[in-house]
């Protein structure tokens, strides 16, 4: 009798008549049960393999109806063509494969669709606890059925599932025989070596992959992982049609004598550490900082010294300042503020009396900030870091870049928080920096990216 | 456990060595006892303020991470409270106030604006709060704001710097991919440990004792780390053995290198041990045993629960007690007293996969709900208290047995002997 059954992420295939001689491929024999094992991922090939070779197998690793599950939307999904092109170009390759869309082109929507078309029992997995319950409440709202929810303290497993990187790298052992469709939200994080992992512990035959950023350095692995590169639309191509023009403005402002001073006092301190030793762009700095400090009493003051520098800059009383006159500018437009860290966060929501979003916000919180940001109620909100990849926040006019890294990605989704379809709205990006700070050279690098090609204003003074 | 950045070690010739402490050193006797101070002196304070405290305790030392590491586990015992009022409820009220007259200034020059302060003044009166006290509460629900309740660890400097070497130890497992151990004693214990942290196992007999090689399902398939956190866990279980050594290979720095611990290694477990006799049945036979011993010599010892026996699904049967005559031959003891059905269906299968042909089953007649399916087998009835001339009776009826058929038994029972 043979039997395929789910062992933690893993395929055990016993019963085979020893006189056929050949096993699937990717199976090695497990003298620790008496039985040949696989990763899960190898699940397709194997229940191929074994109706090619016409051996009658109990299929026991499959822990959901082969009949399929009815996934219709409550309303009918709109989709733009290219969404529909890339849905298509997902199915022809046997439902499995990455799509690549810009951040605020509606790669949810092209999940969704996928979701209903596979007609299976679906996991959907998120580098994010924001981007868990953004998913949690589109799906609801999708489907209008309950939407299983892992991370974040729960655990509740539903036919259509949403889960973080994390807690799937955890738990797929478990729960990887349960899914017909996995779908791979900002699937550039599964290449992470470890991450590789919650790939291949699962048996779905039906693997969508979404980014807006493709490495074609990946593709190889992801090729393993999820499927061959299906659909991919960049951003230039797409800017014209749907995502609406906008302004950048940069505000340059003074730190006071005394912030100065400070500044140059702890800026002496890291420059005298960094003396004599070679000459390092300020990110590597910043990692070498981080490593040497639990261990050498000079690195761990330097290390202070920049973090009271970091502290400075993002709390510049001009800053501030410039940050109550725009609040005053765009009073009746609704205005995002993102700032590097969650004290700061903190600390603009106490001064300005508006609420603040980090990942330590609870779902129910979050909700109720979004949905009264929509409605008009709330005026504004301050996020650290969160609110960035892929998150469908309400559509604001306005975002104020109070500091965060340079990272040429984070910028290219932090504009796609605001380049949302308006009629006739232009939308307005400003970025707040301290004159002649580190974060000045930062803001440089920031504008080299793609996005930001031609359409910069300069300003140096409001 | 510590974090990767409180990890101390060495790395010579291959081989890891964590940087264990002394436990009898006065400087860190001395360092323990200063941080369980400064935790005693912030109960009722916040995590934030104690972190600051523990920091400045650290901060201008040359040992930095070893307070940090020490404070890090007392951490461990933390308990902290839950906060008292609704945070996200203030928040709620004044983050709705603030909306109906936005935009906020901190200093009102026009009648368009909204002073803070109003607003803080305003809703705190309604709750019946001070403005101070309401933006003070407005994010007590931080996790560095929650406030320390009490501690529940260990207080003697001792265990402290005992504890803080297994975790030392623990950290350094994360990155193993395979834990081979080698142990004389304690097998109930450490079994029971490796199937709570839900390891697989491969034995190997050797001449004292076993050879146990731990890991998991896709160690099989390729090297993974993601059983490491198990192995983790488990260790304690190991450090409650008399006779312990193991051995691993972890990825560092680009390097495979060695890590292997013994008994001499001088970790102190803080691991329950299982109790030595499941049940009143098996002391009051361990008892008549040995009594009959001096009454009538009859040639066999017994010993408890030393012997492991692989059975399917990657289980093992430790029997109860090992009987050996003057020869060297062997007959284990398997005692049941209370069973159901399927209880006892479920035992019958075990041994029976076992392929062992010395093996006694005893099973009470008392307490039993049903009627047993023990034809294949020989079980030995008792009634109220096994007599262990019973026992010694069918133990030497075993060995009388033809000798080729339990050579060619035991043989085939023992497949995972390597050659």
């Amino acid at each position: 009798m043979v039997t395929l059954s789910f062992d933690q992420g893993t395929l055990l295939l016993s019963g085979l008549d020893p006189r056929v001689g050949v096993v699937p491929p990717g199976f090695i024999r497990d003298e620790r049960v008496g039985s040949w094992r696989c990763e899960g991922i190898g699940y397709r090939d194997t229940v191929l393999w074994l109706r090619r070779q016409k051996i009658t197998f109990t299929d026991q690793a499959r822990q959901y109806d082969p009949k399929g599950l009815c996934l219709r939307p409550v309303t009918q999904l709109q989709l733009f063509d290219y969404q529909e092109q890339a849905v298509r170009a997902w199915r022809r390759s046997d439902q499995r494969g990455v799509v690549v869309l810009p951040t605020g082109a509606g790669k949810t929507v092209v999940a969704l669709e996928a979701i209903s078309v596979a007609a299976r029992p679906a996991l959907i997995v998120v580098p994010t606890l924001d981007l868990l319950n953004q998913w949690y409440s589109r799906l609801t709202d999708t489907f209008g059925i309950e939407i299983g929810l892992v991370g974040q303290g729960s655990c509740d497993l539903r036919d259509v599932t949403v889960i973080t990187y994390a807690s799937a790298y955890r738990r797929m052992g478990e729960i990887g025989g349960r899914f017909g469709l996995v779908v791979f939200d900002e699937v550039h994080h599964l290449v992470s070596p470890g991450w590789t992992e919650i790939a291949r512990l699962t048996i779905s035959p039906f693997r969508l992959g979404l980014t807006a950023t493709y490495d074609p350095r990946q593709s190889e692995v992801l090729d393993q992982l999820v499927g061959p590169l299906a659909y991919w639309k960049p951003v230039r191509e797409l800017s014209g049609s749907r995502l609406a023009p906008y302004e950048v403005i940069r505000l340059s402002v003074e730190l006071s004598p005394e912030e100065r001073l400070a500044y140059e006092r702890d800026e002496e301190i890291c420059l005298e550490y960094w003396r004599g030793r070679p000459h390092l762009q300020s990110d590597s700095r910043l990692e070498i900082l981080l490593r040497e400090q639990a261990r050498d009493v000079r690195a761990r003051r330097a290390f202070e010294a920049w973090r009271r520098m970091r502290d400075i800059i993002a709390g510049a009383r001009a800053k501030l300042d410039t940050l109550e006159e725009l609040f005053h500018r765009h009073a009746s437009d609704r205005a995002i503020v993102f700032t590097a860290a969650n004290e700061m966060a903190y600390k603009i929501s106490q001064l300005f009396l508006i609420p603040a979003i980090t990942h330590q916000t609870n779902a129910r919180e979050r909700k109720t900030i979004l949905q009264r940001f929509e409605s008009g109620q709330y005026k504004a909100v301050v996020t650290s870091k969160v609110l960035n990849e892929g998150v469908d926040v309400p559509e604001a006019a306005v975002a104020i870049i109070l500091g965060g890294s340079g990272s040429a990605r984070e910028h290219t989704q932090r504009l796609g928080r605001i380049l949302r379809q308006r009629a006739n709205k232009r939308a307005v990006l400003y970025e707040i920096t301290a004159r002649a700070t580190m974060e000045t050279a930062i803001s440089q690098r920031r504008r080299q990216t793609e996005a930001y090609a031609g359409r910069a204003r300069r300003i140096s003074r409001l | 456990m510590l974090t990767k950045d409180l990890l101390r070690y060495r790395i010579d010739d291959g081989h890891i060595r964590p940087a264990f402490l002394d436990p009898g050193s006065p400087r860190y006797r001395q360092a323990a006892s200063g941080l369980f101070r400064i935790f005693g002196k912030h109960v009722g304070k916040t995590q934030g303020e104690l972190e600051e405290a523990i920091e400045k305790y650290a901060e201008s030392r040359t040992d930095y991470r070893i307070l940090r590491g020490l404070a890090k586990v007392i951490m461990g015992f933390a308990e902290f409270e839950a906060p008292g009022s609704d945070a996200a409820a203030l928040r709620s009220a004044v983050f709705e106030r603030a909306a109906r007259g936005w935009p906020v200034v901190r200093r009102k020059t026009s009648p368009l604006e909204t002073d803070r302060h109003c607003v803080l003044e305003e809703v705190a009166g309604q709750i019946g709060l001070s403005a101070a006290q309401l933006e003070e509460d407005l994010y007590a629900d931080l996790p560095d704001r929650r406030r320390l309740r009490r501690l529940a660890a260990p207080r003697e400097p001792e265990a402290l710097i005992a504890r803080y070497n297994m975790e030392l130890a623990r950290g350094l497992l994360y990155l193993a991919e395979r834990l081979i151990i080698d142990i004389e004693d304690s097998y109930q214990d450490v079994f029971r440990y490796v199937k709570l942290c839900r390891l697989m196992h491969t034995i190997t007999r050797r001449e004292r004792g076993y050879r146990i090689e731990l890991d998991g399902p896709l160690s099989l398939l390729r090297g993974t780390m993601r059983y490491g956190l198990k192995m983790a866990v488990f260790l304690p279980a190991l450090a409650l053995c008399r006779t312990w050594r193991m051995e691993s290979v972890i990825v560092k720095g680009g390097e495979r290198v060695i890590f292997s611990l013994d008994d001499q290694s001088n970790l102190v477990s803080h691991f329950r041990r299982f109790p030595l006799f499941d049940s009143q049945l098996e002391r009051d036979f361990a008892i008549d045993f040995q009594q009959a011993f001096q009454q009538h010599p009859h040639g066999w010892r017994l010993t408890r629960a030393d012997a492991v026996i692989p059975v399917e699904r990657n289980e093992v049967m430790i029997p109860d007690f090992t009987l050996r005559n003057q020869n060297g031959r062997e007959v284990y003891l398997e005692i049941v007293g209370f069973w159901t059905p399927e209880y006892l269906s479920r035992k019958i299968a075990k041994v029976t996969s076992a392929r062992l042909g010395n093996l006694i089953l005893a099973v009470s007649k008392q307490l039993s709900l049903g009627e047993a399916a023990a034809k294949e087998l020989s079980v030995l009835w008792f009634a109220k208290k096994l007599p262990a001339a019973a026992v010694i009776a069918r133990a030497n009826l075993l060995v009388g047995d033809d000798l080729c058929n339990i050579e060619r038994r035991r043989s085939e029972s023992e497949p995972y002997e390597k050659g």
